[in-house]
């Protein structure tokens, strides 16, 4: 059946060092299921930042060279990589739009209540990486974008909480397929200070 | 996104009783689910619709669906406190499923 693909520029920091793999080998998925969509790879794209997605990319990649023992970098110098993400319309699952939250709250909801209807409940909170796993799995879906809230290291800092969005990022499965290896190119290369 | 496909996708999913297959899949996870009653021989509860209902005391009792109120009222006093007693074993035993 004939699928509709968009493409979409997305920006990710990292080091010098993981440059050559990525080029080889594309880029890995996260193996942290908690995170914020749970697992894929993390794009900094266009969306409702204050700052452009390359900023962003780079404070990331700062923020997670922090040694918050030895309170020192461990990385001298930090990479902006950007790729072209093909993104199948029916794969995808887009919650910067209300028919994406939508899907969301409802699968969610529907979820719940099925498990309920077995008069079961679950002994801990279900998160939103969780249900978007299992979302996936069951509408196949590869690729999420959202408006999250970020707390990079000024926020960390300022001790800022919020539930109030600040960036929009998108998280791709199946990378191989979605991410455009001959488009990943680095953008930008800053000292990490 | 293609809304109208993953919202068709969804409702299909959802049209075919999938607790049993959300239940595995959050297990997976390392969810752990648990019976949301607690039996009470005391104590009246809600069961899930088309569940049976419940309260036992020494001579009191109700049922919660025609069914199981006509196979009580079969029972003389005796069988059914066994039958109560079979009942709430079945039931947190399904429950707990």
């Amino acid at each position: 059946m004939y699928s509709k693909n968009i493409k979409i520029a997305g920006y990710h920091g990292t080091y010098p060092d993981c440059l050559d793999g990525i080029l080889s080998n594309n880029f890995f998925e996260s193996n942290d299921e908690d995170i914020w969509l749970g697992k894929g790879v993390y794009f900094f794209v266009d969306g409702i930042g204050a700052l452009n997605p390359k900023e962003y990319s780079y404070l990331y990649s700062v923020d997670r060279c922090w040694d918050n023992i030895k309170k020192e970098y461990t990385k001298e110098y930090s990479i902006v990589l950007e790729a072209i993400i093909k993104i199948p319309e029916k794969k995808y699952l887009d919650l910067t739009k209300d028919e994406g939250l939508y899907l969301f709250n409802t699968f969610r909801a529907d979820s719940i209540k099925a498990i309920e209807s077995k008069g079961l409940k679950s002994k801990i909170e279900y998160k939103d990486s969780d249900i978007l796993k299992i979302m996936r799995e069951i509408l196949g879906i590869e690729i999420v974008k959202s408006n999250v809230y970020i707390k990079f290291a000024i926020q960390r800092i300022a001790k800022m909480e919020s539930r109030i969005p600040n960036v929009t990022i998108l998280v791709v499965n199946n990378p191989t397929k979605n991410i455009l290896k001959p488009s990943i190119k680095e953008v930008d290369k800053k000292r990490i200070e | 996104m293609n809304y109208a496909y993953l919202k068709a996708k969804m409702d299909s999913f959802f049209a075919d009783d999938p607790a049993e297959i959300l239940i595995k899949k959050f297990e997976e996870l390392g969810y752990e689910f648990v019976s949301k009653y607690t039996y009470n021989p005391n104590k009246c509860f809600t069961p899930p619709l088309n569940e049976v209902l419940f309260v036992t005391e020494k001579s009191h009792w109700w049922g919660g669906n025609k069914k199981v109120l006509n196979l009580i009222k079969k029972s003389d006093l005796e069988n059914f406190e066994v039958f109560c007693c079979n009942i709430a074993s079945w039931y947190q035993r399904r429950l707990s499923v």
